[in-house]
């Protein structure tokens, strides 16, 4: 599967230089790990859409281009790894190929500049470096972390290897980022609903260390608590080959097994027009129920009703309020949030133990 | 004359008058029955003890309906802070009195009174029945004048039946104490030191003509209540006790004093006595009547009831103290000389004639009153259940039995039928001595009394009212069930609880109980569909955030849940709908999954619901 990690690009002297990108792992490897994914995903308050976002918004990794890099990697986001940061701060003037500009390349023009005149120049590149006491901050995440070179011991607090068997690879450490949430990964497949291709998630949650390690796993919408070493060999190919390591950054995913979809309906792509005070009676019998992003894995039946009559869907919609579809409401125009989706569809979903037919 | 005054009977408690001054001064209550007429009419009502309050204002004739508001059932208006007389200073001749089964709130229907008929009336009401009228010891009856027997109501209108006995101010425990002996119940006698407890169960029991013993349990051994080994019996390979006077064998009636300081060693002992009239294994045929008796506990030195002993009692009587009773009765009490008031001796039993009409009115009242009574403490018990008071299946069909009991001792006192219009007064005050709360120590608020009683007597009447709104479970469920919330603000109010329950955990039980309450309206469209539309949607997102756990949490939670077991109280019937709570065990137990409380405690917890019958969704 994939992952977005710190990959190691070159070592030199005493100088270790990372990259951004996209590497294959293991799911083995990233279930043995103590490490989170940079990727998290976002179950937003209403949980209405799932974005991916890089963690590395918090550490504002620059591009890097030295000339000891493999040419593959130079350009990509990184950053340098030093026992003393003067190794490092000299690798940077010494190797550094200018051209993107910004910041680093005018640090080290200056530095040039003093070098060659005789002067000091390490002082002028100290907008570069990251507080040796970075290691000791509980959270990275509370402040915006710039500068490309990390002290040894920075970085060591802050990243771990996904496993013995990829030394390469670094994520961030499990504890050290704060916050909370799950280590899981995901997959994108297209579903038939209605007879209409639907892409949703499949995904899979991590609890546990060591031997004591499950997951749940949610495939085609039904979940499961299992061991990895029972699971389906098919599914688990499925989330080996085409799955995508994520932090579940906000909220419990899981917590979704407790729903079932109902219906699916499509936000009208021109909202303008109000909703209707009648209730439409597709809600009879349903006095409240919760809207979600139908890619979310969500129990839901292949024979789910799918509301693609604009005005229906306005009928139900405009009676959303805090992502609840509440029934006794009148019709009104479409929330913001919900005018947001235009186009796509969105999951009517009630409690599991509620005996209404999708 | 005399046919007048069957037609004017009074029937109340402590009447007092003062002839001298052409005055009656009624300062304590006279049941439904007494009013007066012109410009000092008065009413006074049954509901309320009244005992030491002074005289107040008279009230005018047309004020009467409004006291007797009985859109409930029961006596509205008449309260201790009213403002409204609870007695007064009734001129001569203007008093006039109605028959006990007439509904109050007619006054069309009070006859006026001559002085000279109420002279008489009083005449009679001040000389004992067992002054009046003649014991047949042959018919075992009392007889008038004319040799006709007489009702036992005689004696039950002023009179108290066991002052018959030389026990003095306990008239308004008569009917608890006739219904344990019809019965054969066993009875609890709580009184302070000296309340004469013992002398009561030994003049009862003389009077009955039982073979009688008090144990004090405090000090009774083994060999006391079963005697000594017969070492002759062991050579034969079994053990024959050789009884002794004190030993049980042979007793029909048993005083257990200082009950609740049994000796630790005994206490199972007197468990099997007290209600299963055995001892290790051993019937006690003869033994008919079992009384017990303790001193309040809080009293200093005094302890409270095992619950195991206190749930083996039927009847838990407070003994009235000296201090509480009027001053008729104090007058009496102290100038009765030990052993020479009461009647004296005679041939058969004059209790027995009481007792006797109770057990024959019984069946009637068992057939007439026995659904409404079985439906009263359903609703009883569900509303102190959710309150967290619950009352086991076994006390729940005592005060059944001692329900009928009470109300066939009334009538039998009273001369009739107890009507629809004052049937919930009687339950109230069969609550009194039927709930086992106050031998135990345990502080139960009369407000939480009263509100149960009124909760029940709406639904036997047919008029299920919503629980309170701090019955957040019991309002879920009502909710649930399709019973009518009445107050829709009263309902935001209990989400609002249920919530801050949640939210602000300061009580396991409140918690759970609050967890359960909103795990119950997630679950059901139909409960959510009769909930106003704010609290609708509040109870969906407070279900969908509480069922969201952080990493930990679901790495704990499925921890427990691998290693729960089902708690094995659940009746068999009731798994499914267990089941269907925990919902599949895994992750839908998640609804219930609350901050800072255990998995096991709420599996605990959720049967404890289930077999309260609060889930049937």
């Amino acid at each position: 599967m994939v992952i977005k990690g710190l990959v190691r690009s070159f070592s030199c002297f005493d100088v270790t230089g990372y990259v951004f990108k996209d590497v294959r792992v293991s799911l083995q490897a990233m279930l043995e790990s103590g490490a989170r994914p940079f990727e998290r995903v976002e179950l937003g308050v209403d949980s209405l859409a799932m974005p991916l976002r890089s963690r590395v918004d918090a550490i504002d990794l620059k591009p890097l281009s030295l000339d000891v890099m493999p040419e593959a990697d130079r350009g990509l986001p990184g950053l340098l790894v030093s026992a003393t940061r003067t190794a490092a701060l000299e690798l940077l003037v010494d190797t550094w190929i200018p051209g993107a500009g910004g910041p680093i390349d005018d640090a080290i023009a200056q530095a040039r500049a003093s070098r060659a005149a005789g002067r000091p120049f390490l002082s002028v590149m100290e907008s570069l470096v990251v507080g040796e006491s970075l290691g000791r901050r509980p959270h990275l995440d509370s402040e915006d972390v710039s500068g490309v070179v990390w002290a040894e011991e920075a970085f060591e607090e802050k990243f771990n290897r996904v496993a013995r068997s990829r030394p390469e690879v670094m994520l961030p450490e499990h504890r050290g980022w704060g916050g909370r949430g799950n280590v899981g990964v995901v997959v994108e497949r297209t579903c038939d609903i209605a007879g209409q291709p639907v892409r949703r998630y499949d995904a899979m949650v991590f609890f546990g260390r060591g031997e004591s390690r499950r997951v749940m796993v949610s495939s085609g919408g039904r979940w499961e608590c299992t061991s990895p070493r029972k699971m389906d060999p098919d599914v688990l190919k499925a989330f080996e080959t085409r799955g995508r390591a994520v932090h579940f950054d906000q909220g419990d995913l899981t917590s979704w097994n407790a729903w079932k979809v109902i219906m699916a309906v499509r936000v009208p792509a021109s909202g303008d027009a109000s909703g209707v005070d009648e209730r439409p009676s597709c809600l009879d019998g349903i006095p409240v129920a919760r809207l979600a992003d139908l890619r979310m894995p969500i129990p839901l039946s292949s024979r789910v009703r799918v509301v693609e009559d604009p005005a229906e869907a306005l009928a139900i919609l405009c009676r959303v309020s805090r992502g609840f579809v509440i029934s006794g409401l009148g019709g009104d125009v479409l929330p913001a949030p919900i005018a947001r989706h235009r186009g796509k569809l969105l999951a009517v979903c009630v409690p599991s133990q509620w005996d209404v037919a999708a | 004359m005399k046919k007048r005054l069957d037609k004017y009977r009074v029937f109340g408690y402590n009447f007092n008058h003062e002839r001298n001054q052409r005055k009656y001064h009624f300062d304590c209550i006279i049941k439904r029955g007494l009013y007066m007429k012109g410009q000092h009419a008065v009413a006074v009502s049954s509901c309320l003890s009244v005992s030491g309050l002074a005289s107040g204002r008279a009230v005018e004739l047309d004020q009467i309906p409004e006291l007797f508001d009985e859109s409930d059932g029961e006596p509205a208006g008449l309260q201790a802070d009213s403002g409204l007389p609870t007695s007064v200073e009734v001129p001569l001749g203007e008093v006039m009195f109605r028959l006990p089964d007439q509904d109050c709130g007619d006054v069309d229907d009070v006859d006026q009174i001559s002085a000279e008929d109420l002279a008489e009336i009083f005449q009679e009401l001040e000389t004992p029945p067992w002054v009046r009228y003649r014991w047949d010891a042959a018919g075992r009856v009392w007889v008038d004048e004319a040799g006709q027997p007489v009702s036992p109501a005689v004696f039950g209108s002023n009179w108290s039946v066991l002052q018959m006995l030389g026990v003095y101010g306990c008239r308004g425990i008569d009917d608890a104490i006739l219904a344990g002996l019809a019965l054969r119940e066993p009875v609890l006698l709580i009184g302070a030191p000296g309340s004469a407890k013992t002398a009561m169960a030994e003049r009862i029991a003389t009077d009955l003509d039982k073979r009688f013993w008090a144990y004090d349990a405090s000090k009774a051994m083994f060999e006391d209540i079963i005697g000594f080994p017969d070492p002759s019996s062991l050579s034969r390979g079994e053990v024959v006790y050789v009884p002794t006077p004190l030993s049980l064998v042979g007793k029909q009636f048993i005083l257990v004093d200082e009950v609740s300081r049994a000796h630790p060693g005994l206490q199972n002992k007197w468990l099997e006595i007290i209600r299963a009239r055995r001892v290790m294994g051993m019937g006690l045929p003869e033994l008919e009547f079992v009384f017990g008796a303790m001193n309040p506990p809080g009293l200093a030195g005094t302890v409270p009831l095992d619950e195991a002993l206190a749930g083996r009692f039927v009847f838990h009587i407070s003994v009235p103290e000296i201090r509480r009773m009027d001053a008729a009765d104090r007058r009496t009490v102290i100038e009765a000389a030990d052993g020479a008031d009461g009647l004296p001796p005679c041939e058969g039993s004059r209790l027995a004639f009481f007792v006797d009409a109770v057990i024959s009115r019984m069946p009637a009242v068992r057939g007439e009153r026995g659904p409404e009574i079985t439906n009263y403490l359903m609703a009883f018990s569900e509303y102190l259940s959710a309150k967290d008071l619950h009352l086991d299946a076994r006390r729940l069909g005592m005060m059944r039995r001692g329900l009928i009991g009470l109300i066939a001792a009334r009538e039998v006192l009273w001369g009739c039928p107890v009507t629809d219009g004052r049937i919930a007064d009687c339950f109230r005050e069969g609550l009194d001595v039927l709930l086992p709360f106050s031998a135990t120590g345990r502080e139960v608020p009369r407000v939480l009394i009263d509100g149960a009683h009124r909760h029940a007597v709406a639904a036997m009447k047919g008029r299920r009212r919503a629980l309170a709104p701090t019955d957040v479970f019991a309002v879920a469920t009502a909710a649930v069930r399709g019973e009518c919330i009445e107050d829709q603000d009263a309902f935001s109010m209990a989400v609002t609880r249920i919530l801050q329950a949640i939210d602000h955990p300061r009580d396991l039980n409140v918690t759970i109980r609050a967890g359960a309450a909103l795990f119950v309206l997630a679950s059901s469209p139909q409960a959510l569909s009769r909930i106003p539309l704010e609290s609708c949607q509040r109870v969906m997102v407070a279900w969908a955030d509480l069922i969201e756990m952080d990493g930990d949490a679901v790495e704990d939670f499925l921890d427990e849940a691998a290693s729960a077991e089902l708690p094995l109280t659940i009746p068999e019937a009731h798994i499914e709908s267990f089941l269907r709570i925990v919902g599949g065990i895994e992750h839908a137990i998640a609804a219930s999954r609350l901050p800072g409380v255990e998995f096991k405690e709420i599996l605990a917890k959720m049967s404890e619901i289930i077999g309260e019958g609060g889930v049937t969704w």
